[in-house]
Formats: structure tokens, sequence, C-alpha cells
């Protein structure tokens, strides 16, 4: 039964990522990113992304925000003597985007068509990404119930999102309409690159398709503490010990001398 | 242009808002000029909320400590309040049980179910040690209120007085051992290494109660020895495992350097009993949030691997 299920899940999958690559090959989107390079300073507190171009005038454009496929390390919490929760199990989920926000102009299960389940649309969701990822647990744990509370997880952390209404349309011309998308770009942000996906949505399908690079970058003040930490560790504790500790003397100092005692 | 509030953490990889960085600093620090803890089972758990990951909360608050005990034990030195002897011996004493409890957490964590073990050891610890400074703290102001307590020497004392190597503390006007010091450091030190905390918590109760010393000279000893602590968690959190974020410790540190002088001010204001029930209300207060955590369903079954 369980492999039945697990060669159902494979097949969906390739058909998911072979109706995808043959929709670029049926219709690319012409589409513009701005900025497509994002440079984090040190007031840096979250930004947006604008994209615009032109779509299939009968389909609706789903976009996607996501970050680079990586690895996450979590514990499943469980109840231990029947009574208090617990960190048990160890998880690694692999191949989950740190960063997931999709955006669409109408509600998404009005995108899915009559194949709600197995659209096309249902898969550029969040709860889509389950396709890509995998679970690894030592101890055997760990199933679709975790990817779950995954996405509630990110979903509170503001990395994971889904958005209705903040796509706009433009006038048709030539079989094709203009859209334009705002993309809230979390200010909890890693340096790293960023994938803008665009895809036009018919009848639960993917018409047309498209993608850009966005690189987000550390600047400035950021960029060199970051060098300091993650290159010499020994010399950066050094140097946060002494600062704390010329901070705190000098603190002292200014109480003493305004006659506090 | 308005004033920038929002600063980006690269060490987190987060954005935060300045002034509420500096009012959390500020009111951690505030009582830990008060008690003489390090407010490091404050601090973490409050920074996990703001959305600083745990392992890095843990770490810059270790930094922030630094800063916030360098101002705290300076402003105790100026009013009397720090025993150094006594602050040193205790300081050898945990460095000996922090390395062996290392090895301990090392053990249980390949054992499984650690976390069990050190959740069970806060709630226990806080609880026995809240209840019964409460409890005492009580009793011990109604006796102010009614007669003079009546001298007497306890079978605790007795043993405490028969132990070798006695010497005088001057500055917390007791006669021990240097035995007591180090035994007792080295217990608070394992302690503190399985709950990955400073142990000031700990501390504060263990000199009230076992070392006998006066509450004021209790909080400056306490801040004088976490100081040491912080030092070597800084610097080996930032070497080993890249956690400690700068900024977000200078910011904290700013708020709670503040924070830290005007809670000696006022800790110098309050009576010694005073102190010991409002340490005793605050350890209470984590303990129910804990326990309470312990029982109640997560909203999350997922957590990230790391902190405490």
């Amino acid at each position: 039964m369980r492999k039945t299920l697990s060669l159902l899940v494979i097949a969906a999958a390739a058909a998911g990522l072979l109706s995808f690559t043959s929709a670029q090959a049926a219709g690319g989107i012409d589409m513009t990113v701005e900025p497509d390079a994002i440079s984090i300073g040190a007031l840096y507190n979250g930004t947006t992304v604008t994209v615009k171009g032109t779509i299939p005038a009968a389909s609706e454009a789903v976009v996607r925000f996501l970050g680079a496929p990586c690895e996450l390390h979590m514990k499943e919490k469980g109840k231990v003597f029947g009574l208090v929760w617990m960190n048990l199990d160890s998880l690694t989920f692999k191949g989950i985007p740190g960063v997931c926000v999709v955006s669409s102009a109408k509600d998404f299960c009005e995108l899915t068509g009559r194949n709600a389940k197995g659209s096309a649309a249902e898969a550029l969701r969040l709860e889509g990404l389950r396709r890509d990822a995998q679970i690894e647990a030592p101890s055997g744990a760990g199933n679709d119930d975790c990817f779950s509370e995954l996405i509630k997880l990110k979903k509170g952390e503001g990395l994971y999102r889904e958005l209705t209404g903040n796509v706009s349309y433009g006038p048709v011309a030539d079989g094709n309409k203009a859209f334009q998308v705002e993309i809230p770009v979390p200010s909890r942000l890693s340096p790293g690159d960023y994938t803008v996906e665009v895809a036009a949505i018919k009848d639960g399908e993917i018409a047309a398709s498209g993608r850009h690079k966005v690189s987000v970058r550390l600047a400035g003040a950021p960029a060199m503490l970051a060098g300091l930490a993650f290159g010499h560790g020994a010399l950066y504790g050094i140097l946060a010990t002494v600062i704390a500790l010329l901070s705190g003397l000098a603190i002292g100092m200014v109480f003493k001398s305004k006659g506090a005692h | 242009m308005g004033i920038p509030l929002h600063l980006y953490l690269p060490i987190a990889g987060s954005s935060v808002n300045l002034l509420a960085i500096l009012g959390l600093g500020g009111a951690v620090g505030l009582l830990s000029g008060i008690f003489g803890v390090g407010g490091g089972f404050l601090m973490t758990p409050l920074l996990i909320m703001m959305g600083i990951p745990p392992t890095v909360a843990a770490a810059s608050d270790s930094n922030q400590i630094v800063g916030a005990s360098t101002s705290g034990t300076l402003a105790h030195f100026r009013l009397g309040n720090v025993d150094f002897k006594m602050g040193l011996l205790l300081l050898a004493g945990g460095v000996v049980g922090g390395t062996f409890g290392v090895q301990i957490i090392k053990v249980l964590r390949q054992m499984g179910n650690a976390d069990f073990l050190i959740n069970l050891t806060y709630v226990l610890m806080l609880g026995t040690i809240g209840g019964y400074m409460f409890i005492e703290s009580i009793q011990s102001m109604r006796k102010v209120q009614h007669e003079a307590p009546a001298p007497s020497k306890s079978v605790y004392a007795r043993i405490i007085g028969s132990l070798p190597w006695q010497t005088e503390f001057k500055r917390s006007g007791v006669r021990l051992s240097i035995l007591m010091p180090l035994i007792l450091g080295s217990i608070v030190g394992i302690l503190a290494a399985i709950m990955g905390v400073g142990g000031g918590f700990i501390m504060v109760p263990v000199m009230v109660y076992l070392l006998r010393m006066p509450m004021h000279v209790v909080v400056g000893t306490s801040l004088f020895q976490i100081l040491f602590t912080c030092i070597n968690v800084t610097i080996m959190q930032a070497w080993e495992n890249h956690t400690v974020d700068f900024v977000l410790a200078l910011l904290l540190l700013i708020g709670s350097s503040l924070g830290a002088q005007l809670g000696a001010k006022l800790g110098k204001k309050l009576h010694g009993d005073q102190l010991k029930i409002l340490l005793a209300s605050l350890v209470l207060v984590v303990m129910v949030r804990m326990l309470y955590q312990l029982l109640a369903t997560p909203d999350v079954l997922l957590a990230y691997t790391g902190g405490h």
C-alpha cells in the first residue's frame, strides 16, 4: 500500500515537472523584475519587488518569490508519559525553500479548475512545496503532518505567505494582457539567490511560464560584521567581549560623573 | 526624514525594531541590577519570541550580559557590595562544575530525552528555589514585625563550622571553610551547564541560604562572578558556533547597562527581605510559564534544533 502510494507521488511529481517544462516550451512570458538585486544594508527592513509583464489574455498570473532549496534540521514535538510536551525526534527537511511568497489576483481556489487536488495551479501553492520536499528521520518518524507543521511554522515567521489581490492587470492587446505584481520581501532575509517565477494559469493548468533570478547580498556594515564573524570567529568573539566590557565601564563612569551616589 | 527605527542583524539574519530591543534590554537590566541575576533565563526566551533564532539569542545574550554585569559590578563595587574573595572561589568551583556539566549533557543527549531532563531540572529548580525563598522571606518579615529572632546554632551551622580551612570573608561578614564556596560553586556550575544558563538565579539563593551572606553583598558578588562566566561563553560561542550577533548584543547592552545602574540604586532602597520576595516571585512566574509550556499543546509541533 505504502509502495503504491510512493509510486503515485513520484508519478504525480514527474507529471507536474513535465507539465511545467512543457509549458515553458509552449510559451514563455515576457517579464521584468525591479530590482533584480537586493542589498541588505544596516537599515534593511524588508523591501518590495515589482514584477511586470504580459501573459495570455484568458489566463491568470500566479507569481512566486522563492528562496533556494535548503536543509532544515528540526525536532518534532511529542508527549512524554502522555503528560508533557517535549522536543523528541530529529527531522531533516530537504529541498525546502527558505522563503516562499505566492501571489495571485484571484482566490487560489478559483484557479485550480475541476481537478483541484492534482492541478498544476494547486502545485504552485505553499502545500505544493511538499512535492519536492524530502523528510529524513533517523527514528523513522516524520510524515505528511510534519510538512503541514513546517508550513505553519514558516507562516508564523512571515517567510511563507499566500497573497491574493496584489496582482493587477492592464489592457489586452494582441491576445495578451499586461500584469503587475508587488511582492513584499520579508525583513527576515538571508543573502543568496532567489527566484521570481510567473505562471499563467488557464483551466487549472500552466499555459505559459517564466522565471527571473534575484540576488540578495549583504552590504556595508552587515557585510563587514558577517565577514568577521564567519571568517575570524575567535577574533570577533574577543572584540565583542572587549567592546561589551568597555561599554559597561563607560556607562558606569557616566553615572558616577553625574554624581549618582 | 525620520529616525530609522529598524536595524538589520547580520548574524541573526533578521531586522529588529530598535526601540523594542532597547526597551527589552532596559527591563531585563533593571532586574539584573536589583537582584544580581544575569537575566539570561528571561532575555533569551523573549528574544526568541521576537523572532531571533534560539542559538543566536542565547549567545548574543551572553555577550550583552558581559557589559551589563560590568556596569552592575562597578555600581555595586562603589557601594561596597562585592566580595571578591568569595566571588573568585565560587567562580573557580563554577568553572570545574561547568566543565563537568557539559560532559553530563553530552552523555544525556546521546542517551536521548536530554531535553526532557533539562526542562524537568528547570521546573524543579525554579519551583524549589522560588517557593523556598518566597515562604522564607514572608516568615522573616513577620518575625521582624513581631519579635527579634532568637540566635540558634542549627545542625547545618555546626557542620559548616567543623569543616577545615576556615577563613574570614570580611566583606560578607562570615567565617567559612574555603571548601564551601568551591563545592557550592561546582554544584551551581553543573546545574547551569545542564540548563544552559549563567546560573545567577541559582547562585543568589545559594549565597543567601547556604553561605549566609547578606543580600546586598550577594547581588554585587553574583554580578562579578557572572561577568567571567559570560566572557567565556561569548568567546566560545563566537569561535565554535558563529552565533554571537554583536549588533544585537550592543543594542541590548545599551538598554541593560542603563537598567542595571538604575536597578542597583533601586535595590539599595529595598530591604533584603523585600528583594528576596521579589526575586522569588519572578522565579515562580518563570517556573509557571515553563510548566504551562510543558503541559499545553504547542501551536506548532516542530522546533528548530539549538537554543534552550
